[in-house]
């Protein structure tokens, strides 16, 4: 029996090798960082982008709170991410760690891999072992008030990240920083009306059903929608999982049987499954949101039409400046700090690699 | 007496009456279905999900299971996406996804037939840390880059027959061939169906399990070459559940969980019938959760008139 587990151990390790050989390569990949280039992009986007800047009794911001560097020596961060398994999380953490390094705070990056409970669990930790502020996105949006709370009555400072819990306010949390879905989903779905000259077919690819990011864009794209009635839905949205495998059959079986103008996306790994379905410059208006090296390749490459990105990583970045603010105790301007989204499509691509 | 064969035969071709009835109420419902440029799509989207149900058939037939194909799919897929960026020749990226596809089913195979866990603790143990693996490698973001000439493999057709169709046939025939005809394709089905007996007639139990946890993860790391190839990214969340499409595929098409028993046309009817439902329902414009339900009701009813049938064969 022991001559067995040593057989399987040495598989793992040999495995591990593998991995270890793997990585190198891996982190070369390009990251999206997105905080360069965002004028120039916001004005090749058009109406939408200014629908986002111009929200009431909010910031929008996306050049940080101008913290000096070096002035969040001895302040310990917590950022607790909804998962780490796609490049915008990726963006974000390295994001807030590029944010903490220059700050000098001291960061420690979880993950609640898409596990309400498994957040409640990593808070309660940090607030056991004396974190001065905890930044997390929900994993769910009504599941976490509870566990903000009880860590702002412990005497941390909370930060909301990314998407908002419901009513926030409540809950003792200090600061929200995040993006917003709904701005996202109009800006989308004007660029394609603009393309379309208003009038077209068209079909929708969805998140898993119940996904709060996704239920917001569906309805900024039902909110631009009314105003083109010439523009129809010849299908139901399909939920295809965020999944580029899933999104590319499900267009194939489309477009054997509908004639589309335009394939609207609610991500960009289902654009780019879209994207390999339609062909590259198939004439077919092709969109999705986050700005992905995926996605940016295919809009290079003319499989995609082009995707808005919600710069994730400056959502994170502005959290950590709040937090030092907070934690030294200063007070923020605004506790809503709204990052804007751009569009991007073939024109500035190369601004966003 | 009569009555017997009657239901028996039902049991033997009711996928066969199912999948024939679908094809024809969907051709009604929308003429487009059966146009020859969505049958290529469905070959298309055949393709993985059948070169891996056929590992799985090998597998289940000799008593095992396997939980781990999907997370394979994607760790292989994501070591070919790396490596198939123009630095090494296509080879490379390909022969390096089927090692890593082999090694993780040489790992399954040696848990369960040597290290005696059940097969799906040990699959269930290799699904979550080969996932975890896939996104280490890739560091949690998709890998994007590969060559023209990568993508060109799962884009690319020969008369009409899309090549990862070819890919599948190729799987086929060999697994056919050594399943139904060889030395090695009767003991499969011994393990599977007595193991106690297999072992005492002689056969080496434990080298035939490992071998056929081997072919599942080999047709994994093929799979995972092949899907980097169709979507053109590497992705360390793809194929997710993959191995439960797999698992349908081969149950449908009459292989039994208990071991043993199967053929390759039923897991090829198998695949075929799940894919003709989703490509039929996108088709017809029909809500994705739908194709979830059909799937789910036709797996117990297979089984059910599967297991009736031989219930009164008894």
């Amino acid at each position: 029996m022991k001559k067995n587990k040593l057989v399987a151990m040495l598989t793992v390790g040999a495995l591990s090798v593998a991995t270890l050989a793997g990585c190198g390569s891996a982190s070369s990949g390009s990251s999206s960082e997105n905080t360069t280039g965002t004028s120039a992009a916001a004005s090749t986007a058009g109406s939408g982008s200014e629908a986002v800047a111009s929200g009431s009794g909010t910031v929008t911001s996306s050049s940080g709170l101008g913290l000096a560097a070096g002035s969040g020596k001895g302040v310990k961060v917590a950022m607790i991410q909804q998962h780490q398994t796609n490049a915008f999380q990726i963006a974000v953490s390295e994001a807030a760690q590029k944010k903490a390094d220059e700050l000098g705070v001291d960061l420690t990056i979880l993950s609640a891999d898409q596990d309400a409970a498994k957040q409640i669990s990593e808070i309660e930790q940090c607030v056991s072992e004396k974190y001065d502020a905890i930044l997390f996105e929900p994993v769910d949006p009504d599941g976490l008030g509870a566990a903000a709370q009880e860590a702002a009555d412990a005497g941390v400072k909370v930060i909301n990240i990314i998407s908002a819990c419901t009513d926030w306010q409540d809950y003792g949390i200090s600061a929200l920083s995040c993006g917003d879905n709904v701005a996202a989903g109009e800006l989308e779905m004007e660029q394609v009306a603009k393309k379309l000259n208003g009038k077209g077919n068209i079909a929708i690819l969805t998140g898993p059903s119940g996904d709060s990011g996704g239920l917001q864009r569906m309805e900024g794209y039902e909110n631009v929608l009314k105003k083109y009635p010439d523009i129809k839905q010849v299908v139901e949205p399909a939920d295809c999982q965020w999944d580029t495998a899933q999104a590319q059959s499900t267009v194939e079986s489309w477009l054997s049987a509908y004639d589309l103008d335009a394939i609207v996306a609610e991500n960009d790994g289902m654009a780019v499954g879209a994207g390999n379905a339609a062909g590259a410059n198939s004439g077919i208006v092709i969109t999705g949101v986050d700005g992905t090296p995926d996605g940016f390749e295919a809009i290079e490459d003319g499989r995609m039409t082009g995707t808005v990105s919600q710069n994730g990583g400056q959502m994170a970045s502005n959290a950590i400046e709040a937090a030092v603010k907070l934690v030294k105790g200063d007070k923020l301007d605004n506790n809503e700090i709204l990052t804007s989204c751009t569009w991007i499509d073939s024109g500035n691509v190369a601004n966003f690699k | 007496m009569e009555k017997k064969n009657v239901s028996s035969r039902l049991s033997q071709y009711f996928i066969y009456i199912i999948f024939v009835a679908l094809v024809i109420v969907l051709t009604i419902l929308k003429p487009s279905f059966i146009q020859p440029g969505n049958l290529v799509n469905i070959l298309k989207q055949a393709s993985i999900n059948g070169i891996l149900a056929f590992g799985m058939m090998f597998v289940i037939i000799a008593g095992g299971f396997d939980m781990s194909v999907g997370s394979t799919v994607a760790f292989a897929g994501i070591l070919a996406a790396l490596l198939g960026r123009g630095n090494f020749p296509l080879i490379v990226p390909f022969l390096v996804a089927l090692l890593a596809g082999l090694a993780v089913g040489i790992l399954n195979g040696i848990g369960v037939a040597v290290g005696d866990l059940p097969p799906f603790i040990m699959t269930l143990g290799t699904m979550t840390a080969v996932r975890g693996l896939a996104l280490l490698v890739s560091n949690g973001k998709p890998v994007t880059g590969i060559t023209k000439a990568y993508r060109k493999i799962a884009a690319s057709s020969v008369a009409g027959i899309p090549m990862l169709a070819i890919f599948l046939v190729i799987v086929i025939i060999i697994c056919s061939f050594v399943l139904a005809k060889t030395v090695y394709g009767r003991r499969v089905y011994a393990c599977g169906g007595n193991l106690q007996a297999a072992k005492v007639a002689g056969i080496n139990t434990t080298f035939i399990r490992v071998s056929t946890f081997a072919i599942a993860g080999l047709l994994a790391g093929l799979s995972g070459f092949l899907m980097t190839s169709r979507v053109t990214i590497g992705q360390p969340t793809a194929a997710e559940s993959y191995e439960m499409d797999a698992i349908t595929a081969c149950v449908v098409g009459g292989v039994s969980m208990s071991g043993g028993v199967g053929h390759p046309v039923g897991v090829i009817i198998g695949t075929l019938l799940i894919t003709v439902i989703a490509n039929g329902l996108d088709i017809l414009g029909v809500s994705s959760h739908w194709q979830k339900i059909v799937k789910g009701v036709i797996i117990v009813v297979a089984v059910l008139i599967d297991v009736k049938g031989k219930s009164k064969k008894d």
